[in-house]
């Protein structure tokens, strides 16, 4: 007893000394859960003397299957790649078709991860190659996704049957394609893979190659004899290389499918393909050589050609064809501008008759050229007629309608009466005129279409940023018509006449026209244009490289950032600003708000000298006696940069200028009521000279006026020889406005002309154009809040008018109504500025001191608009006899006039 | 295009996987709107059971289209050019009719002599104020259609005019068929058939007698003038490659069938055409 006692011991501090001394168990636990847990790690790390000591006497299971997927041991080592556990499993009987829960045998998996001396070992232990996965994927499909080209050839030995389908139909020799495994695909073909074998959907193996681009495996299928087919759905390799735009792939099915050439060109009409896409594919294409190049254009040239034509037959849809249109072009142009890949493609540039082989590639479209001129003399001409015979045809149609009131009421009588006037000649006239109306405003959008084409064709052919001169004659030779467009379908300029923003030379033409539209239609061309050639400015979505980040110090904010813009270009600058203050870590759109909040302040920081505060106190202008800075003009050329920054990346600036300095960046003449802001009372007395008969005053004035240069008095002319002409009642108009420029701008031009030279570098001057100035504060300063409690509260009543007055009410009430945007059309209307003063309506300026919004009454006759005086905050409102006509007035007075002055 | 199957080659467990192939491919063609009939006529069925008949075939009419001819409808104002072109392309005749403003567009895939042509057909306006324009688009036309009223003398008497153009401004190998239009209207005839017959004569041009109304002859005019460009081409005496013939090939793939698997079924291509 005892002994056997001592035995037993003997054993256990064996195993224990045993087991301490290898750091883990030494005996199998006696339930398989417990054991496979303990042997797993082994098995993973392939420590098969340990696995094996530990199997040796226990009566464990080695096909056990356990965990979620439950997998046996045998899956384990053949995934892991444990070549001698699996060996000793195999030994020991483990089944090497074992399924898990998925499907996959060890098989499998060792061919997933590419193990090959498992995957030998588990064919020599006769591991059916067949069996399939609950996808039906085999162990091939595995090989063939992962490109195990190696394994592959050993595996295949033992496949009879390379094109086992999985669920979905598919072959080894699709995935291998999909993935673009070039040797893969050389084996299994080799194997006798069917080459066009279809899946489920239809697709073929080089459907698959094509879907995911993959060139060389497309090129090995064609060569191979692949066969071009489409899937169940219709949708053809081709249409799946250019949607992916897979240029390369595209270009080796048409090498062994030339028809496929034409396919591709006529791709450009349809709407559902991806137009980059297209563009990238058509432009790899075309790169191959000359022969490409001229091919493409010129099927290309031919194409928009008879689109251009059927957008010209009015029973064609609009919207498709002028789209359809417009997308073949920009490809055209855009391939074009490209040019072939061969060095020589030299200087041709110039619409210079098609001479050179280059430019061969646009004769097709001279026949919509052609049509388009014929269209638009043929408009012209009804113009003419239409204008010729405005009498004829309006008396001619009204004696028309006159005749057919007579037919109506007394049949017989009329008809004897008027035998010459129901002369069927006129009739037709009559029909001829109103039809000529309708074939304008019929084809006008159409035409408007091609001539933007023809304008990108044009503009294509010369260098950026020039205008070609065939254009240009081309607008001059149809003013006309052009302008009747627009001015029946101002929508027109926005869609389609975006060449007026690259040519300020035909842009004046139309700038009346452009002004009358909503400032946001404007606002929308506005930016769509300026942001035209850039890529996507998206600071959010692009890495910031650290070199172009403005690191910016707070304690001298100005000239570290006057510093660190000069050093930027203004290329990077446009792409995007990201701005770091020093010391902070703080970056992003926050940040570069911030800065301008207060990079714009200093600007007009009195220490600098730059801007000099108006006499209403809230807005700035530049100071003339801003030299007292040596570097003032750089100064004026910086702050012009920054806030033609500020506007291109749609940041507020906090400055507020004066009437008179944003008429100065837009390039429009001052006049005297821009004096006010920084001489109300002279700005009244040229107001009273306006306003009354001067003759008989003999006041005595001359066209110049006395300054104090350097303490003496001078008399300085207003114009040559101006101290001899009198100021009569004739001319005082003319000596109003050169006073008020002599006030206004040529005491400040250097510091203008250098603002707008940095200003200019962000925003051409024939863009900001489209602008007046009242937009542009808003453009640059924002929309303010108005409060509109506080407005009713500090506004008063002249003339007859009280709070309780209904009109009163009602235009509170309308007020209310209003969109945030017509309130501040209404303040600026009634004030000249957009803004509230600091404080509320309570400290609103007038000309001379705080000075209230008022209303004033006026005697209602028809028609009569809401007037107002700038000068006294006063709007005069007629008494109109409803709510309705008062909203409906004022907002004509607002849309009309909010610009502009008529002295009333 | 057909699909050839050989008996010889559809033997046993492959019969009845052939006959699916082929259903398949009848479905695809019938998604696809390919004019698709088997023939000699089977049905599947008798076909895996392995029905005599030495060959099977499926035969196949592509949508794809060989050719593209630009056409032209010309001739005075009022004498029905859109309602031919209307009666031609949906078969009907329009009602209310307006005059044509500028040039109109219409087109319809033809089949001509086994060839599938696609007509692109430009109906220009008749009145004098357009002429400009409409001209404009006579460039590059492979065809025309000549149309006057055989109610109206003076359109007859317009048609040297419309010729003289025709032939300077379009190509001058353009093929142009005379149509007298408004044949229902025999009553109120004002040009005889014999007359205008011999007007064509003299001009080398083809004749009809033709009525947008009742469609008579419409189909037939513009079939007519196709075939004989289809001719030409044959000849050799029009060469589609070269510019402004307003002949272009056809622009839709080759289409082809798949090859049914394992069977080493032989695919021959043949064109029916």
């Amino acid at each position: 007893m005892m002994e056997r006692a001592m035995e037993q011991l003997n054993v256990q501090l064996n195993r224990l000394t045993r087991s301490l001394r290898r750091a883990r168990t030494v005996e199998l636990p006696e339930d398989n859960e417990t054991a496979v847990y303990t042997l797993m790690p082994m098995v993973m790390a392939d420590q098969h003397r340990s696995v094996s000591e530990l199997l040796l006497n226990s009566k464990f299971d080695v096909n056990y299957a356990f965990g979620r997927v439950k997998r046996s041991l045998l899956h384990i080592a053949a995934n892991c790649g444990s070549v001698e556990c699996l060996i000793l499993l195999l030994k020991r009987g483990a089944n090497p078709n074992y399924q898990d829960i998925s499907g996959c045998t060890p098989l499998h998996l060792a061919a997933r991860n590419g193990q090959k001396k498992c995957m030998a070992k588990l064919l020599e232990y006769n591991a059916d190659v067949n069996i399939c996965n609950n996808e039906g994927l085999t162990a091939i499909h595995w090989l063939a996704v992962n490109g195990r080209t190696e394994l592959l050839h050993d595996l295949v030995q033992h496949v009879s049957n390379v094109d086992v389908e999985d669920a979905m139909g598919q072959t080894a020799l699709h995935v291998a394609c999909q993935n673009g495994h070039k040797t893969t695909v050389l084996c299994l073909l080799d194997r006798g893979a069917d080459i066009n074998r279809p899946n489920v959907s239809g697709a073929t193996p080089l459907y698959f190659a094509c879907s995911h681009g993959q060139r060389d495996t497309a090129q090995i299928l064609l060569s191979r004899g692949a066969k071009y087919l489409p899937d169940k759905n219709g949708i053809t390799p081709l249409e799946l290389c250019v949607q992916g735009g897979y240029g390369e792939t595209c270009e080796i099915l048409i090498q062994h499918h030339s028809r496929l050439f034409q396919t591709l060109i006529q791709m450009t009409q349809n709407d559902e393909i991806k137009e980059n896409m297209l563009r990238q594919v058509l432009e790899h294409v075309s790169q191959q050589s000359d022969n490409h190049y001229q091919r493409i254009l010129t099927s290309l040239a031919e194409v928009a050609t008879t689109n251009g034509h059927k957008l010209l037959s009015l029973s064609s849809s609009y919207e498709a064809q002028m789209k359809s249109l417009l997308r073949i072009v920009r490809i055209f142009c855009h391939v074009f501008r490209l040019g072939p890949s061969s060095p020589n493609n030299g200087n041709d540039m110039g619409y210079n008759g098609n001479k050179t082989p280059r430019s061969q590639v646009f004769k097709p479209l001279e026949l919509l050229w052609h049509s388009l001129e014929e269209w638009l003399v043929l408009i012209s001409t009804e113009l003419d007629s239409n204008k010729k015979n405005p009498s004829s045809s309006s008396s001619s149609s009204e004696i028309a309608s006159l005749l057919l009131k007579q037919r109506e009421g007394d049949h017989t009588s009329s008809m004897a009466k008027l035998p010459s006037l129901l002369d069927p000649h006129i009739i037709m006239e009559t029909e001829m005129y109103a039809e000529g109306e309708d074939v304008i405003s019929m084809t006008a959008n159409r035409l408007s279409a091609v001539i933007q084409a023809f304008y990108m064709c044009c503009s294509c052919q010369m260098p950026q940023g020039m205008t070609s001169p065939r254009f240009i004659e081309f607008v001059c030779k149809h003013d006309e018509v052009l302008k009747c467009f627009v001015t029946r379908n101002p929508k027109i300029i926005f869609n389609h006449f975006h060449f007026l923003l690259e040519c300020p030379e035909l842009m004046s033409r139309f700038m009346h026209i452009i002004k009358g539209q909503p400032f946001k239609d404007r606002c929308e061309w506005f930016y769509e244009h300026l942001l035209a050639g850039q890529p996507d400015s998206d600071m959010v979505h692009r890495p910031v490289n650290e070199n172009d980040i403005l690191l910016i110090h707070r304690d001298s904010i100005f000239r570290s950032s006057c510093e660190m813009v000069s050093q930027s270009t203004n290329e990077k600058l446009k792409q995007g600003i990201a701005v770091r203050f020093h010391g902070e870590e703080g970056m992003g759109q926050g940040v570069v708000r911030e800065w301008f909040d207060i990079l714009s302040n200093e600007i007009i920081n009195p220490d600098y000298a730059l801007f000099t505060q108006s006499a209403d106190g809230t807005t700035f202008q530049p100071n003339s006696n801003s030299s007292v800075n040596p570097d003032h003009l750089n100064y004026f050329r910086f702050a012009g940069q920054i806030l033609g920054l500020a506007l291109y990346h749609r940041q507020l600036v906090n400055i507020y200028f004066t009437r008179s300095f944003y008429k100065h960046i837009l390039g429009i003449p001052v006049n005297y009521q821009d004096v006010s802001s920084i001489d109300p009372e002279y700005a009244k007395n040229l107001q009273w000279i306006l306003d009354n008969d001067i003759s008989d005053l003999g006041l005595e004035l001359t066209f110049s006026v006395e300054t104090d240069v350097f303490g003496a008095m001078e008399e300085v002319p207003l114009k040559p020889g101006g101290t001899g002409i009198l100021v009569t009642q004739d001319n005082k108009a003319e000596y109003v406005q050169l006073v008020t420029e002599l006030r206004m701008t040529r005491a400040i031009q250097p510091q203008i002309n250098a603002f707008l030279q940095g200003f200019h570098t962000f925003i051409p001057a024939s863009l900001i154009q489209l602008f007046d100035e009242y937009e542009l504060e808003l453009l640059l300063s924002g929309m303010p809040e108005i409060d509109v409690q506080d407005w009713c509260k500090n506004t008063e009543y002249t003339s007859g008018y009280d709070p309780q007055e209904p009109v009163i009410q009602w235009f509170w009430e309308v007020v209310k109504s209003l969109t945030q945007e017509e309130r501040v059309l209404l303040l600026q209307f009634v004030t000249g500025s957009s803004r509230v003063p600091h404080g509320g309506f309570a400290y609103l300026m007038g000309g001379s001191g705080l000075q209230k919004f008022t209303v004033a009454a006026v005697p209602y006759t028809p028609n009569l608009l809401p007037t107002s005086s700038t000068c006294i905050n006063m709007l005069k409102l007629p008494e109109y006899p409803s709510q309705e006509v008062l909203r409906d007035r004022l907002l004509v007075a607002l849309h009309c006039g909010s610009y502009g002055y008529t002295m009333a | 295009m057909s699909v050839v199957l050989s008996r010889s080659e559809v033997r046993g467990e492959s019969r009845q996987y052939v006959g699916n192939v082929l259903h398949r491919v009848l479905c695809w063609a019938r998604e696809e709107g390919v004019q698709a009939a088997p023939f000699p006529a089977w049905n599947l069925l008798e076909l895996v059971n392995g029905v005599p008949g030495e060959h099977f075939f499926i035969l196949m009419f592509k949508n794809s289209q060989h050719f593209l001819f630009k056409f032209l409808v010309i001739g005075s104002a009022g004498t029905g050019k859109s309602c031919l072109l209307h009666q031609f392309i949906e078969n009907k005749f329009k009602q209310d009719s307006n005059h044509t403003i500028g040039v109109e567009f219409g087109s319809r895939v033809v089949n001509v002599g086994g060839k599938t042509v696609k007509l692109q057909i430009w109906d220009t306006a008749g009145q004098e104020r357009f002429r400009s324009v409409t001209r404009s688009y006579y460039r590059g036309a492979a065809g025309a259609l000549l149309v006057y009223d055989i109610t109206s003398r003076e359109t007859y008497n317009a048609l040297t005019n419309w010729l003289t153009d025709a032939r300077t401004l379009a190509s001058p190998n353009i093929v142009i068929i005379l149509c007298g239009n408004k044949k229902d209207l025999d009553a109120d005839r004002e040009v005889t058939f014999l007359e205008a017959s011999r007007f064509a004569q003299e001009n080398e041009l083809m004749f009809l007698e033709t009525s947008a109304l009742t469609g008579e002859n419409v189909e037939e005019g513009f079939l007519k003038c196709a075939r004989t460009i289809l001719n030409k081409i044959d000849s050799g005496e029009l060469d589609p490659e070269r510019m402004g013939s307003g002949i272009q090939y056809g622009d839709a793939s080759l289409r082809q069938l798949r090859q049914p698997r394992g069977t080493a079924t032989q695919n021959k291509q043949q064109c029916n055409c």
